[in-house]
């Protein structure tokens, strides 16, 4: 283009609205926070961002938990302080950032990002974000910590929801690396990238995904189990062997099945089977029947002393 | 810890014998030893077969991943001019142990074995015994790992061994999520690595073993079950076709995207418009 007509003014050319990204950019600046819900993964978060120097209000329906999560935040500091995985100064940022109240209006009042972390339980966290709607900005990024629900069934209830969006951190918070930010139908491109650079800020390394059933890893990883259960289930191989196997020839630090013990196969056979419910029965999620039996009679894995092993004591 | 070696009296002679000169480094590197002797052949294609009569090895570790007939054809051709007491240890990802003894002139002497362990530089891999595998042979392989201080698991076989087959999965579960525009491969891996601490990225994985020895894993599993689970994805198959990998299809995406950034952005000169 190495000539233009000079006497014809500038005029904005015609953009489709689907290419209409950002005209003005919008900052997102995210410096006060509000966590809503204080149980393990709530207050982990809370945690993590009061020790990363950001204003957080932790909220809770009871008193009682709230003071608990308080107590467990600090040990858990303290712990890492000690063992050198945080510096001193975490201490002193989680006294001085993070508060927390039962009132959740007064919590979430001029934030600039909410995060739920109530129990996983739709009604529940629909009814967090029409209270959310209700009394945070306009402008407050509304964002669920959710592992397998959708992020577009809580845009729904909100009357903007172009500012809902899933922040999925992994358990235990404080040591987990990653963090799964998911983009409902209606969450614009800027809104990921502010909390992207909000999660790198926190320290850990952020993956943007589509809000489908699972997102990326609890999809991905299905057939890690899936496929181990239907080679039990040929008799390929003993629980022992299929583990050693996937240790040693692959590199993986626990076999299939160790996993599934760990994870708890009542927690592990629930997400196959939301996958499964959530894509209209997918054959890949398929859950396998084993883990029902195994989950009906009990054998839960190590938090009940047997599952595919057997756990003393 | 090879204190047990009687040198000159147990030494094995090996032939390794790949279609891929890569795999056929990577298989020689996991069997040479003190107490091993081992020839490489490399036989890119059917018409290149080596004349293997009166050939001194004791085990042939085969890894023909060509078409369906150089694995066959060429199983045939090497055993019928070997020794009948040569034992082979076959490849074998997308065919089952039993289905390539059968073309043996004595079935009894073929095993299957995991080779991908291998290209990851790991000695040690899964072995699969046929129907037909006399228990004369397992005993003999059995030692003949010992003696090469190679440690191995014994299964039943199955189609895609254990480790490929599940990995393949993880790989196409993987590669439908990109084809589905859930993830970049990149987020995909990382994910992966971060949040359920795999060894490897699925995609990166698939990449390394490569995408037509994924793509044939998944086939034959599919073909063999005949359940929709183990259909390969169409970006699978299309990169295969490209003679593509993953990585390369991110940095194609990313490219891609970016110029449509620009393209899109109302008011920001014209100082684009010539890389467009």
């Amino acid at each position: 283009m190495a000539e233009k007509p000079a006497e014809k003014p500038a005029e904005k050319p015609f953009v489709p609205f689907f290419k209409r990204t950002v005209i003005e950019p919008v900052t997102h600046e995210i410096k006060t926070l509000a966590v809503v819900g204080a149980g393990t993964m709530g207050h982990g978060i809370a945690q993590l961002i009061a020790c990363a120097g950001l204003t957080v209000r932790l909220t809770d329906v009871d008193q009682a938990v709230l003071d608990q999560a308080v107590q467990q935040a600090t040990a858990s500091v303290e712990k890492l302080v000690a063992k050198g995985q945080l510096e001193g100064q975490a201490l002193e940022n989680l006294k001085q950032y993070l508060s927390t109240t039962t009132d959740l209006a007064a919590a979430v009042a001029g934030t600039d990002l909410v995060i739920e972390a109530v129990p996983e339980d739709m009604a529940l966290k629909q009814a967090v974000f029409r209270q959310l709607d209700q009394h945070c900005l306009p402008q407050t990024i509304l964002a669920s910590n959710t592992s397998a629900l959708s992020i577009d069934e809580l845009a729904g209830v909100v009357s903007n929801r172009q500012r809902v969006l899933g922040l999925h951190f992994f358990n235990p918070v404080a040591l987990m690396p990653l963090v799964e930010i998911i983009a409902g139908l209606t969450t614009p491109p800027e809104l990921l990238d502010a909390v992207m650079d909000f999660a790198e800020g926190l320290g850990k390394t952020p993956v943007v995904a589509k809000n489908v059933p699972g997102f990326i890893v609890n999809r991905v990883a299905r057939n890690f189990y899936g496929e181990a259960l239907r080679m039990l289930e040929e008799n390929v191989a003993s629980v022992e062997v299929l583990d050693a196997i996937m240790r040693e020839t692959a590199g993986f630090k626990m076999g299939p099945f160790e996993l599934m013990d760990l994870i708890g196969i009542d927690v592990n056979y629930a997400v196959t089977q939301s996958v499964y419910e959530a894509s209209f029965h997918e054959g890949r999620f398929k859950p396998h029947p084993l883990q029902r039996t195994m989950v009906e009679n009990g054998l839960l894995g190590r938090k009940t002393g047997a599952g595919f092993y057997h756990y003393d004591g | 810890m090879m204190d047990n070696q009687i040198p000159g009296a147990t030494t094995w002679h090996v032939a390794c014998v790949a279609s891929d000169k890569n795999h056929l480094d990577c298989l020689a590197e996991a069997f040479t030893h003190p107490n091993t002797r081992v020839d490489t052949f490399y036989i890119p294609d059917e018409t290149s077969m080596p004349n293997f009569s009166g050939s001194p090895h004791k085990v042939v570790v085969e890894w023909l991943d060509g078409s369906e007939d150089m694995k066959f054809e060429g199983l045939s051709f090497m055993s019928g001019l070997m020794d009948k007491k040569t034992l082979f240890l076959s490849a074998s990802l997308a065919f089952l142990p039993s289905e390539l003894a059968y073309v043996l002139p004595n079935p009894a002497m073929l095993v299957g074995f995991d080779p991908i362990p291998f290209l990851f530089q790991k000695r040690t891999t899964t072995v699969a015994p046929a129907l037909q595998t006399s228990l004369r042979t397992q005993r003999t392989l059995r030692s003949f790992f010992e003696k090469i201080e190679m440690p191995v698991h014994w299964i039943q076989e199955t189609p895609g061994m254990v480790m490929p087959r599940i990995y393949a999965m993880l790989a196409n579960e993987a590669a439908f999520a990109v084809q589905h525009g859930i993830a970049t491969v990149k987020d995909i891996d990382t994910a992966m690595t971060l949040g359920t601490n795999y060894p490897m990225g699925p995609l990166a994985w698939a990449d390394k073993v490569g995408l037509r020895v994924v793509y044939t894993i998944l086939q034959y599993c599919w073909e063999t079950y005949r359940d929709d689970r183990y259909r390969p994805s169409l970006l699978l198959y299309r990169l295969m076709g490209a003679g593509q990998t993953f990585y390369q299809y991110h940095r194609h995406q990313h490219e891609q995207a970016e110029a449509a950034s620009r393209l899109s952005v109302v008011g920001s000169g014209s100082s684009d418009d010539d890389d467009l």
